[in-house]
């Protein structure tokens, strides 16, 4: 047992209730975030990270924040260190601000706030958080820049600095900052709910150090190290050696690949990324520490989903990603528009890499599940009903279903982060829902089935200047939908629509609801990467992607069939061509299915 | 070594070789250090054979799907590029 010298052991009850306690800590810090925060990305889609790190800045607690920030925020806290410990002091009451994503953040949306947390003058720990800002000053509002071809086209870029001086916030800099964006009062509220949160941290992690001192507090930080890596390790050891890979695409005019080859031998992980793509002159590539964020992130979700998330669980894995790459890339390239293409890509090739192998073990293949590799969502922008400008997030992304496992359904519409909502958007922005609802006829067919996404659409309504500006992102081209698994058909790609001139006002009038796209007319077309303008009668439609299948369709059972059908997930006609099931009045005709299952098998073979 | 390789799919020692073979009909695909894929039955489909939304898929891809030779049980199901040459879809 690795423990501090002066503790030297620690019982599993004190274990317990300080590893939860550390937890707990972390989650708070999350709540501080939404609760003091005001923008839909903290409050609604919890597009944030708020953890603890150790006084090297390894991972001590991460909470329930995505494994792939935990990660790159452990390398925001080691850039601060080198930073400022030899130079400017790193001081009780300090807080520092980090955005460069040549350092350590993904992008710089992604607005970092590291604080020390002293106990009687010494560096116990540190907390970190970051919320994906509002705006950042770049080419297009809300940060990500489709037209961006370098890196200084995408907002401000912050290496490190002293935001907060022995508890006093430096104004001129929080002034300085803010003014560089396109909207201050909600970016300043940002940078306030990191200080607060950071805080909260501080204050909780002072009284621990207090009622139980620190050196039992360090020594089980230290076990809650060794314990998730000594069980992961454990865990990779129980499966087969071997070597499995894949590849993903990102379209966005060219189109780039990630490649990936992971190899497991003994109790560890090696993934490779060699053969991937050059960086991008758009905003796609990932950095490294992303990268290995992303392959982090992977096994938390997978092998060590149960385990605490910290440092430990980082030990057993090796990720290389060669320089000038999309998933390693080198100053000028430019990143804003990453999290969902580049690093969607990489968390999907590891994922399946990682699917792949579990399959191999008898213990872990039920761990199995369909990946999805899609997430579009969008930025808006403009002058709202209350004459005020504005910049916001439809985060529809959320809406994505997942893929199968190999014992169950993937969920609908369940997949990732938050969706805002409708109410409260409505009374913000001009905006008009039109619908939102489950998609039909989405989800990947398998003996499980994906998950089906969502769909959307809206329009501009009290708009005073009569348009906003949108800017679409995410995992564009048509092949990001749910991958199917094992025989499991691949669930239906997301996309972006937008339709001109549709009949909308006229069909309200109508006293008619204005949920049939088809008959609402006008013109239609898929965005790609784009900034586009929304004007009144235009409708933006947002499909999110649906879940893959897991195993082959037509060993599903005939029940579980009929019962899509009722709800609308499946039509008759897929029920036969895809399931081979019948269905005869309200019950699946079972004679006449294994005689169509047999006919579709033998078709099958004569291909 | 004995074990799982995927859905229906495993590998066995078999006269003393590694073998991939089908856990249905346990019909022998290739051995273990080969690609399985290349001695499956293959077909390529339409893309909105897997679902009506899928045809916005249609010009550029095609559905693939591999099964077992021998029971037909479907193994792999993917969209492959029907034109895989041509760069810079959006």
């Amino acid at each position: 047992m690795a423990v501090n010298p002066i503790v030297s052991s620690v019982d599993p009850i004190t274990f317990e209730i300080l590893s939860h306690r550390l937890y707990q800590i972390a989650k708070e810090m999350g709540t501080a975030l939404e609760r003091v925060g005001g923008t839909v990305n903290t409050t609604q889609m919890h597009d944030y990270m708020a953890s603890l790190y150790l006084a090297n800045g390894d991972v001590l607690s991460a909470g329930d924040s995505m494994g792939w920030h935990v990660a790159c925020a452990g390398f925001a806290v080691k850039r601060i260190i080198e930073r400022f410990e030899n130079s400017g002091g790193i001081n009780p009451d300090d807080i520092f601000l980090l955005n460069d994503p040549y350092l350590a953040a993904i992008h710089q949306s992604d607005v970092y706030m590291i604080s020390p947390i002293h106990f009687r003058g010494k560096l116990m720990c540190w907390s970190a958080t970051f919320v994906h800002v509002m705006d950042i000053g770049a080419m297009s509002p809300g940060g990500n820049s489709p037209g961006a071809t370098e890196i200084c086209h995408e907002g401000i870029r912050i290496p490190g600095i002293k935001l907060v001086d022995r508890g006093e916030l430096r104004k001129d800099l929080f002034d300085a900052f803010i003014n560089m964006t396109r909207q201050p009062v909600m970016v300043g509220l940002d940078l306030k709910c990191e200080i607060a949160a950071n805080n909260v941290a501080k204050s909780r992690m002072q009284a621990l150090f207090e009622q139980f001192g620190p050196e039992l507090v360090t020594a089980v930080s230290q076990e809650m190290l060794h314990y998730s890596e000594t069980i992961l390790r454990k865990r990779i050891a129980e499966i087969p050696d071997g070597t499995w890979s894949d590849s993903g695409s990102i379209h966005a005019g060219d189109t780039w690949k990630v490649y990936v080859t992971l190899n497991k031998k003994d109790d560890r992980l090696f993934f490779d990324f060699t053969g991937s793509s050059p960086q991008a002159k758009k905003g796609i590539n990932l950095p490294y520490h992303a990268t290995f964020g992303a392959c982090y992130e992977a096994i938390l979700c997978t092998l060590a989903y149960d385990l605490p998330k910290n440092h430990g669980a980082l030990k057993a894995i090796d990720v290389v990603a060669p320089p000038g790459t999309v998933v390693n890339p080198t100053p000028p390239a430019p990143v804003s528009l990453n999290t969902t293409s580049g690093g969607a890509t990489v968390k999907f090739v590891a994922n399946s890499a990682i699917m792949q192998m579990l399959a191999t073990s008898e213990k872990w293949r039920g761990e199995v599940m369909a990946l999805n590799a899609g997430h579009r969502l969008a930025r808006h922008a403009g002058v709202n009903q209350h004459g005020k400008y504005y910049v916001s997030t439809l985060s529809e992304g959320a809406l994505d279903g997942t893929g199968a496992r190999s014992y169950k359904d993937g969920d609908d519409t369940g997949r990732g982060l938050s969706c805002h909502n409708i109410e409260w958007l409505e009374a913000n922005f001009p905006l008009l829902y039109l619908f939102r609802r489950n998609t039909k006829g989405g989800a990947g067919a398998g003996k499980f089935r994906g998950g089906t996404g969502g769909e959307s659409a809206l329009t501009v309504h009290d708009a005073p200047e009569g348009k906003i500006k949108g800017v679409a992102l995410g995992v564009a081209g048509l092949r990001n939908s749910g991958q199917g698994m094992f025989g499991g058909y691949p669930g239906a790609p997301s996309l972006l629509m937008l339709t001109e001139g549709a009949r909308v006002e006229e069909t309200i009038a109508e006293d008619i609801s204005p949920d049939q796209l088809a008959e609402l007319g006008g013109t239609s077309k898929l965005l790609p990467y784009c900034e586009f303008d929304i004007g009144k009668n235009d409708v933006l439609y947002m499909r999110m992607s649906s879940g893959g299948g897991y195993g082959d369709p037509l060993e599903r059972e005939p029940e579980r069939v009929l019962s899509d059908v009722e709800a609308g997930i499946v039509s008759r006609e897929e029920a036969q061509e895809i399931y081979g099931v019948v269905i005869d009045g309200a019950a699946p005709d079972i004679a006449a299915t294994q005689k169509l299952r047999l006919g579709l098998k033998r078709e099958r073979l004569r291909a | 070594m004995t074990h799982p390789l995927r859905e229906n799919l495993a590998v066995a020692v078999l006269d003393g070789v590694e073998w991939i073979h089908c856990g249905k009909c346990e019909y022998r695909f290739c051995h273990a250090d080969q690609d399985w894929r290349r001695f499956g039955k293959v077909r390529l489909l339409p893309p909105t054979k897997a679902g009506g939304l899928m045809s916005v898929l249609s010009g550029d891809y095609l559905l693939r799907q591999i099964c077992c030779p021998s029971c037909a049980v479907l193994l792999d199901t993917d969209f492959v590029e029907e034109h895989p040459d041509d760069p810079g879809r959006p």
